[in-house]
């Protein structure tokens, strides 16, 4: 049964490499005027070639520059707006622009309404350093989002004054790939409660834990053996999948691309100092740590629960749990439950990656901290909390 | 050494399923009688460290039910159990001999021994879910002798087994008698009756005799009586006698019972069986824990 769950959790995450790669895709214009499109590798290959120019590290000056550009594209066609450009024009020379272009629209967003100005809109005359803009920006942010907080205020600009400026950018992926690797990571979190679920539970139903519990090591050294082989399973089964998804999507679109500033592909103003590489690490191995926290918990469960279907229920509701107070406990109640739930960090709605690109913190009195952190810190106690409870459990454990 | 157990109770929430039992076994087989319901299957649960008792003590030559030590000594057969089907007979004793501490190379040298000894050698590499029940069976002593046990506790190991395979089994668990207690439970009186050291019988949750079965045979010795009846006679004896078998022959009934009295004149005594002392006490059908 492992054995199978965990074949095909690793050939869930082989499809699910490759499945996202087939989405970028490019248009080609032939001399005779038809179009082409490209997709998968060969479209990924295009959108290269297309952004090599403004590939690097982007400066402020390089920013300033891509929308002086674009907005000598609107004046060179006499348009009003990039609607009113033929779409050959705008696929050649704007939206290989547009990585950096959206820097800018985002310094300038209204912050009421969250709508970001369009390129045409924005005097270029007056504006100064893009990344001073950002700073500022980030500060208005969180006083309007986070009012009454300033000590939230302080810990984000201390966040975001770390990130490394200039940004850097390099064509090829796009969030896609870190959406699937948290779809890949909450696979493998299912297989894992599937196959720690009846651990205990399953024995206590058939009967066997009867012989086992009367063996000189049939009490506190198996459960601890038991959860510890449950736990390295799961681990090795992680760190596998999620290491051949990051090889093989990485491998496929190019390494370069993982040097990017995350801030290029998420929210300009993401609080953390990582690269595109470094995130995908983050994520796999708060995917780890999540697991690890899930399969503790289910053990726990499991070393209670004398009905191994029931187990895999609560198993499986654990998992969606998040999503669902996301979705259905709105403020702070359901970010606190999908931050303090084992299966937060990969969670659908929810994840270590959402965490991440976002700016909620948690708030406990006088006290704040930001998301990321306080999951980590909830899996972490969890995974130790748990797995150890459930060898005691185990061990106590006594059929009415 | 010598397995006591002192007031030992245990009650299921209203149902007491076992009340005080005081018991005392040295080296020796002990065949637990009872009907279903009779609290066979608690007792032994905790005398195997199963279930905690709500009252009492339960000690292996002073050893606690509880603790390690008294594991080490103990093998058990639950009268139930799961097997784990895609293992192999080998991998099973070699999985139980790895967590009762046997060393990993004797572990091979004794599971290869017991297979021998309960006949299952030329099936060590099958998988356990093609076996049959007496199979399975066989393998559950099997498992239960790996630790050279002092104390051997056989819930109904005879249960859901042909009678050709009952006497086999019988066989087997009385040569395993020898510097051990074994304990065997079971509501099948000849299992027990010509291999038992002595009996005990147990009902409503305590035990109501213990001794050789020819001593406890004592009890109703005198008191067992056959006779002709016809149809009224047994309507009314059925009021005064414990009915342990009857048989229609002719225009009236072959009557065997037991009863302080002659039931009627031309009855004769006959000598007392285990199961006539069975029937007599378990001759009211009984419900509740087993």
């Amino acid at each position: 049964m492992t054995k199978i769950l965990m074949l095909l959790a690793l050939a869930a995450t082989v499809f699910f490499a490759v499945l996202p790669l087939s989405f970028p895709y490019g248009t080609v214009w032939e001399e005779d005027g038809s179009t082409r499109i490209l997709r998968g590798l060969e479209g990924i290959h295009y959108i290269k070639e297309r952004q090599k120019d403004v590939a690097g590290t982007v400066t402020s000056e390089k920013v300033k520059q891509a929308a002086y550009d674009y907005q000598s594209v609107l004046d060179e066609y006499e348009a009003g707006t990039t609607y009113e450009l033929l779409d050959e024009l705008y696929e050649k020379r704007i939206r290989p622009l547009t990585p950096l272009t959206n820097l800018l629209r985002e310094a300038y967003t209204d912050l009421e309404t969250g709508i970001a100005p369009s390129i045409w809109e924005i005097d270029l005359e007056s504006v100064g350093d893009v990344y001073k803009v950002l700073d500022d920006r980030l500060s208005t942010m969180m006083e309007l989002q986070q009012e009454g907080h300033p000590e939230v205020q302080e810990q984000a600009e201390a966040l975001y004054g770390q990130v490394e400026k200039p940004f850097v950018f390099y064509p090829g992926g796009d969030g896609n790939l870190m959406d699937y690797e948290i779809l890949v990571a909450f696979l493998i979190l299912i297989f894992c409660v599937a196959m720690a679920a009846p651990v205990f539970s399953s024995d206590y139903q058939t009967g066997a834990d009867d012989i086992l519990r009367c063996t000189k090591h049939g009490r506190l050294r198996l459960g601890f053996v038991k959860v510890l082989s449950a736990l390295a399973i799961s681990a090795g089964a992680t760190i596998l999948c999620l290491v051949v998804y990051l090889l093989i999507s990485n491998g496929l679109v190019g390494w370069e691309w993982t040097k990017s500033s995350m801030q290029m592909f998420y929210s300009a103003l993401s609080l953390p100092n990582l690269t595109i590489g470094e995130l995908q690490w983050c994520i796999a191995a708060s995917g780890l740590l999540t697991i690890l926290a899930t399969v503790g918990t289910v053990l726990f469960v499991s070393s209670k629960c004398s009905n191994a279907m029931v187990t895999t229920v609560v198993g499986v509701f654990l998992c969606i749990l998040p999503a669902i107070a996301n979705i259905f406990i709105p403020g702070d109640a359901g970010l606190w439950l999908g931050t303090i739930l084992p299966t937060g960090g990969v969670s659908l709605q929810g994840s270590m990656l959402y965490a991440l690109s976002d700016f909620q913190f948690l708030h406990l009195g006088n006290y704040s901290v930001w998301t990321p952190y306080a999951i980590l810190a909830f899996a972490a106690l969890e995974f130790v909390g748990f797995s150890a409870a459930a060898v005691f459990s185990y061990a106590r454990y006594r059929r009415a | 050494m010598e397995l006591q157990l002192d007031r030992v109770s245990k009650r299921f929430q209203t149902k007491i399923a076992v009340d005080r039992v005081s018991l005392s076994m040295g080296e020796g087989l002990y065949g637990l009688l009872g009907a279903n319901g009779a609290g066979k299957t608690t007792l032994m649960r905790m005398m195997a460290g199963i279930l905690k008792p709500d009252a009492g003590e339960i000690r292996l030559g002073g050893r606690e039910v509880s603790s390690k030590a008294y594991r080490e000594l103990l093998g058990y057969l639950p009268q139930e159990f799961g097997y784990y089907p895609s293992f192999t007979a080998k991998d099973f004793l070699l999985y139980l001999a790895a967590l009762k501490g046997v060393p990993k190379a004797k572990a091979r040298e004794k599971a290869g021994e017991l297979l021998e000894l309960v006949n299952l050698t030329e099936y060590a590499g099958k998988k356990i879910k093609t076996f049959s029940g007496g199979m399975k069976q066989r393998l559950g002593i099997a498992q239960a002798l790996l630790n050279h046990p002092k104390l051997l506790i056989l819930d109904e190991p005879t249960a859901g087994l042909d009678p050709k395979e009952r006497v086999k089994f019988r066989n087997l668990i009385s040569s395993l008698k020898k510097d051990r207690i074994v304990l065997l439970s079971t509501h099948i009186v000849s299992d027990i009756e010509y291999i038992a050291d002595e009996v005990l019988i147990m009902k409503n949750g305590a035990i109501l005799h213990q001794g050789e079965p020819k001593r406890i045979r004592e009890v109703i010795e005198g008191k067992v009586w056959e006779c002709f009846l016809t149809r009224e006679e047994l309507f009314s004896m059925e009021q005064e006698f414990a009915i342990l078998n009857l048989r229609e022959e002719g225009s009236g009934i072959f009557v065997r019972a037991v009863g302080e009295r002659c039931p009627k004149e031309g009855a004769r005594v006959v000598p007392a069986t285990l199961e006539d002392l069975y029937l007599y006490y378990f001759n009211e059908q009984q419900g509740g824990m087993g």
